[in-house]
């Protein structure tokens, strides 16, 4: 492939969202899917390596990207990862596995079904992620829905501080929290303590409470809109979609997972709604901005 | 589509449902944490592996010691929490058993009775025993995985002890 060059004065934003929305789905999907092998892959020290390695590879020769073999290497190192680590591992990185498996599907068939693999295949990754995860939310012996699940995940997980921080929750208070709770895992070491009693307040449950209802109602629509495979759900599908990523990753920083539903949003938008690719291009430009360290900027913090 | 690209078509799909149902069975036979094994279970249950923690006793002359499992056990430990079948705690078990448990020079008050004392005991790799540290004579340990619940109506968190697993099996 002849390499494209461009003079400096060239290169706008302009410029620069017009090339990326107009590159062709064959082209972008593996590129973005090793963009996130590459920032938020597997931890292994030999996935790592290896990533970056055929990372390298690729820059050098771009028609790789559109190898099933370089494909069935990665969904190798994913699975080798996964396998090594299958207690731990989080559900993103079956999904990567899942993708690295697509693209090697899809480059081993014919060129005129490439794209379609790719873009059935996303649809029922969406479908099934979606639906296993109300699903299991439903089905989980804790009350989901009375909003507790949520209290209790913003009580403990560090991460959502900066969410909560917005609405102005008491920094300390959460910090207060999170020391308490790790007492109450060591305490049997020196002292005889097993329960404790943590900061809540109204505003937080309220917030919890609503989380909870959110995320079990966005994930049921995005499941069944993208079930029915006609132009209007799919229409629906991808607002909730695009709705969905928008929103999720501001409390939840699991950025890898957000740029992997974004290239399979973008998959799936190549059967009906072609235009609607880009906006999932710019979901994965607005997931880096995401990245800011904003909590900083929260007073308290 | 060719009968070769049909395949194609359904070869990840149905890989990533044999993962989901071979997660579902292990949650429901083994306890799998909801979370893990890639059944799309995340913010799904407080029980995760972090919420489930271990408190390990050690039995040396006569006297229950609880340790602080940290370093060389970390993915045993994960495995343990994320998965408590009686194969994983054992495992557990006996890579403490045969690792080497000195006397840290220090004591701690035993919250069972305030009077005594009781010696902290720490992991040491062999290659980092000196001439003079002697490894404990352990007897036996008790594993016990103990997991949190949330009462939102009163803020508290609480521990209740899950399951229990003594080693050598004889031991009383």
């Amino acid at each position: 492939m002849p390499i494209q060059t461009t003079s400096p004065e060239a290169i706008s934003l302009k410029a620069f969202l017009h090339r990326l929305t107009t590159m062709r789905p064959l082209d972008i999907i593996p590129l973005l899917i090793l963009f996130i092998l590459l920032f938020y892959g597997y931890s292994t020290w030999f996935a790592k390596m290896a990533t970056m390695f055929l990372a390298i590879t690729a820059l050098l020769y771009r028609e790789l990207l559109r190898d099933p073999r370089y494909w069935l290497v990665f969904a190798c190192i994913s699975g080798f990862s996964i396998l090594d680590h299958w207690h731990q591992i989080d559900n993103h990185k079956f999904l990567l596995s899942y993708v690295t498996i697509m693209l090697f599907c899809a480059f081993s068939a014919s060129p005129a079904n490439q794209l379609k693999i790719i873009a059935g295949n996303a649809r029922l990754l969406i479908i099934l992620l979606m639906g296993m995860s109300v699903f299991w939310k439903l089905y989980s012996s804790d009350p989901y829905l009375d909003g507790s699940f949520f209290e209790y995940t913003f009580i403990v997980d560090e991460r959502f501080n900066v969410f909560l921080g917005v609405f102005g929750i008491d920094m300390k208070q959460l910090a207060s929290n999170h020391i308490a709770i790790f007492n109450l895992k060591q305490a049997y070491l020196g002292q005889d303590l097993s329960s404790i009693q943590v900061y809540s307040p109204p505003l937080l449950k309220t917030l919890a409470w609503l989380t909870g209802w959110w995320v079990v109602i966005i994930e049921l629509i995005i499941a069944v809109f993208f079930m029915f495979r006609t132009p209007l759900m799919d229409k629906l599908g991808h607002w909730s979609l695009l709705f969905f990523i928008v929103t999720t990753y501001v409390p939840a920083p699991v950025y890898g997972f957000g740029w992997t539903l974004s290239v399979l949003g973008y998959a799936v938008s190549q059967t009906y709604w072609k235009d609607y690719g880009r906006w999932y291009l710019l979901c994965i430009l607005l997931l880096i901005i995401y990245e800011i360290p904003w909590r900083i900027y929260i007073p308290g913090f | 589509m060719t009968n070769l690209d049909k395949a194609l078509l359904w070869a990840t799909p149905l890989i990533a449902m044999l993962v989901v149902a071979n997660q579902f069975y292990r949650v429901q036979t083994y306890d799998l944490s909801t979370w893990q094994g890639g059944g799309f279970g995340m913010f799904s249950s407080v029980d995760t592996i972090d919420s489930r923690f271990f408190k390990v006793y050690l039995h040396v002359d006569h006297e229950t010691i609880p340790i602080q499992l940290k370093g060389a056990f970390n993915k045993q430990v994960t495995i343990s929490r994320a998965e408590p079948t009686e194969e994983n705690l054992k495992k557990l078990a006996q890579q403490i058993y045969q690792a080497n448990w000195i006397h840290s020079g220090t004591f701690t008050l035993d919250p069972q009775s305030q009077d005594n004392y009781r010696p902290v005991l720490v992991f040491i790799h062999k290659a980092h025993i000196k001439n003079t540290e002697q490894p404990v004579n352990i007897e036996g340990i008790v594993l016990e995985l103990w997991k949190t619940r949330f009462d939102s109506k009163t803020n508290t968190i609480e521990t209740y002890k899950y399951t229990e697993y003594a080693y050598p099996n004889n031991l009383s």
